[in-house]
């Protein structure tokens, strides 16, 4: 029973990470339409810059803040790429992803990077898996209450629910797309710098973070960032009880095989013919 | 016919290169067999599959496994397309109901299954590789120079060039084109869209599967190490950076790409250089190609490069932008479903129908610019748009109920 439990707890921290991830796709395919194959380098480059600035001697806290920051305006830099090129946005984000690896190696080297997080165990449970919990369930009812209760969230609702609408009204289309891309950098950020001490991060485990993000995220079409949170905290669970009884060598593919799944479903549901998106 | 005179060229080019370089040769014409496939389904069908390696695996392993269970390499070599076709065909029928993005994550998930599952596979020789895959030999001769596997390489890519050349030209390759500027249209035009997109797929699934077997023999190890998803994006790389929509592209693509990460290569294993120098060279050169291609290039380098010469074999008509021989002819089809459509396809509009100043005079006629000008003019109100879709979802729902 308390076995379950632990595996419950660090499945959830796990599905955190994940949701972090999707909901950073979720902000940008919302409001530009662009689904963003770059979301795990902004990950990736996150944790490797927080394991620098702590070697570096900044304190827990500042380092992570500052790495966040720096996602941030990699998404912006990002979106400035992908904004200006309708059509083969995925494209584009695919190249962007790939370029990433190589500033990546350059400055960190293409071996496995860590650094400590929270240490401790509570209920069989590393510490840091709840800590990742303890982060992100508030930074989801930020940014709830970011979408419906602030002009700047709302102005970006407008924009993903209809842009010339929201052009009439005087909002800036394209800034709020690149403000989207901030969002989702530092969202992205987030999910590297809580995720890193329980998972070490090399330059290529963004193909990892964005298919389980894009997994989590698919569940609600890529629209609903709530749905994302649900559906990568039951990606984590599901994948660590596989783990945890048997089957450990399992877990990615239960998380492809429910993707394809949820996506063929809807696929099937929306109907047979389709204008391409 | 073109295409076949290169092709015809090529082939005295093995004899020539010293042996060293042979390697990099079959590299580049396997290369170029799966990426014409690719651009097959990207440029005529509208799919983007970032899974394509996924294929090539399947092709090297199926003619692997089969030639190391005692079956002649002939057969595991005539079987690897098959096989690859039949998965394509199973992972198919339901996976093609997706688009866009769903289908590019879908591919990718497949392929990630598919090396997780041939890393823990005892049967494929697990993460150590399939190991004693023996030389292709067809009778008592067997081949054993890199000259030869070659000429095996290249027979695979005229082979696959052919089959594209023909389906290009068939009624289905044109339903295809249809189907992927406008599906719904091409449906209501009696396009069989579902199973075309079908065949599409199993046929660039074929075609990466061939190179795959040819690889098999060539090497005589496989392991799923040597099928990344880079390996996919390289090739959609090749394909974008050529030109989708045409069979040249594909070949330019794959030379230009294999050439160049070569010499940085070469540049990166120089003494001096840090370790990592080739691996971040490599990246960077797809990278950067993908961007600068998508974004500046977006009908890829073929296109660009015929629409230069045309443009100084006849200078009289400059004025006419390239894009008036064939429309339809290298256009990205996702670009043709966006909104921008309607701008930029007046500008290729036939020259009757352009602006009388501007056709009339040959001096302004030799000013691109001057023809797209008051098209750009025309660009409209934010509100004027909303009343066009109005009108246009009015129109649409009538039609639908009445």
């Amino acid at each position: 029973m308390s076995d379950l439990l632990a595996y419950v707890l660090t499945g959830l921290g796990i599905g955190a990470g994940y949701a972090l991830v999707g909901s950073g796709l979720v902000a940008i395919y919302r409001v530009t339409g662009v689904v963003n194959f770059a979301q795990g380098a902004f990950a990736v480059v996150a944790a490797m810059l927080t394991s620098t600035l702590l070697a570096g001697g900044l304190p827990h806290g500042v380092a992570e803040l500052v790495a966040v920051a720096v996602a941030a305006l990699c998404g912006v830099l990002v979106g400035l790429l992908v904004t200006g090129s309708p059509g083969q946005s995925l494209i584009i984000t695919v190249g962007v992803g790939v370029f990433a690896y190589a500033v990546e190696i350059v400055l960190w080297g293409d071996q496995p990077r860590s650094f400590p997080g929270l240490g401790g165990v509570v209920a069989g449970v590393q510490a840091h898996y709840l800590l990742i919990l303890g982060v992100t369930v508030p930074v989801f009812a930020a940014m709830g209450l970011f979408f419906t209760r602030t002009d700047l969230g709302k102005a970006l609702t407008a924009c993903a629910s209809n842009p010339y609408a929201a052009r009439v009204v005087g909002i800036d289309v394209r800034r709020m797309g690149l403000l989207a891309f901030g969002l989702g950098g530092a969202l992205g950020g987030l999910a590297g710098v809580l995720t890193t001490p329980v998972q070490q991060v090399t330059f290529d485990s963004d193909v990892a973070l964005i298919v389980n993000g894009f997994a989590a995220a698919v569940l609600g079409g890529l629209r609903r960032p709530f749905v994302a949170l649900a559906g990568g905290l039951l990606l984590g669970v599901a994948q660590t009880l596989i783990a945890g009884y048997g089957g450990g060598a399992y877990q990615l593919e239960v998380a492809l095989l429910l993707m394809l799944a949820v996506m063929i479903v809807q696929a099937a549901r929306a109907g047979a013919v389709r204008e391409a998106t | 016919m073109k295409l076949f005179l290169l092709l015809l060229a090529s082939a005295v080019v093995p004899a020539l290169l010293p042996s060293r370089y042979l390697a990099t040769f079959v590299l580049l014409g396997l290369t170029a067999t799966v990426t014409v496939g690719v651009s097959l389904l990207m440029g005529y069908a509208g799919q983007v599959s970032l899974g394509q390696a996924a294929f090539y695996a399947i092709g090297a392993y199926g003619a692997g496994l089969l030639s190391v269970h005692g079956l002649p390499p002939l057969a595991g070599l005539l079987a690897a397309p098959v096989i690859a076709a039949a998965a394509a065909v199973l992972l198919g029928a339901p996976l093609l109901r997706l688009r866009g993005h769903h289908l590019a994550f879908a591919t990718l998930a497949v392929q990630l299954i598919l090396l997780s599952l041939l890393s823990q596979g005892t049967w494929a020789g697990g993460a150590i590789g399939l190991q004693g895959i023996p030389r292709f030999s067809v009778g008592g001769w067997e081949a054993v120079s890199d000259l030869t596997y070659a000429y095996l390489a290249l027979a695979a890519l005229g082979l696959v060039l052919l089959i594209s050349h023909n389906v290009v030209r068939s009624r289905a390759g044109r339903g295809l084109r249809a189907s992927a500027s406008s599906e719904m249209a091409a449906a209501a035009g009696g396009v069989p869209v579902g199973a075309y997109r079908l065949a599409v797929f199993a046929l660039s699934a074929a075609f990466a599967g061939l190179a795959g077997g040819v690889y098999a023999f060539y090497l005589g190890y496989l392991s799923p190490g040597s099928f990344p998803v880079l390996l996919s994006i390289e090739f959609v790389v090749m394909a974008v950076v050529g030109g989708l929509g045409t069979l040249t592209g594909p070949l330019v693509g794959a030379t230009v790409i294999v050439l160049l990460v070569q010499v940085l290569n070469t540049l990166g294993t120089q003494p001096g250089m840090p370790t990592y120098a080739p691996s971040v060279l490599s990246y960077a050169v797809y990278a950067l190609l993908l961007i600068v291609a998508v974004r500046y290039l977006p009908h890829g380098m073929v296109p660009a490069l015929d629409r230069l010469s045309s443009r100084i074999r006849r200078p009289s008509q400059a004025g006419v932008p390239a894009e008036s021989p064939g429309p339809s002819r290298g256009r990205p089809p996702s670009e043709a479903a966006s909104p921008h459509e309607g701008l930029s396809s007046e500008t290729a509009l036939p020259s009757h129908a352009r602006p009388s100043l501007v056709a009339r005079s040959p001096f302004l006629a030799r000013l691109p610019f001057l023809a797209r000008l008051p098209f750009r003019a025309r660009r409209s109100h934010p509100v004027r748009e909303i009343n066009r879709r109005s009108d246009e979802t009015d129109r649409e729902s009538r039609r639908r109920h009445g």
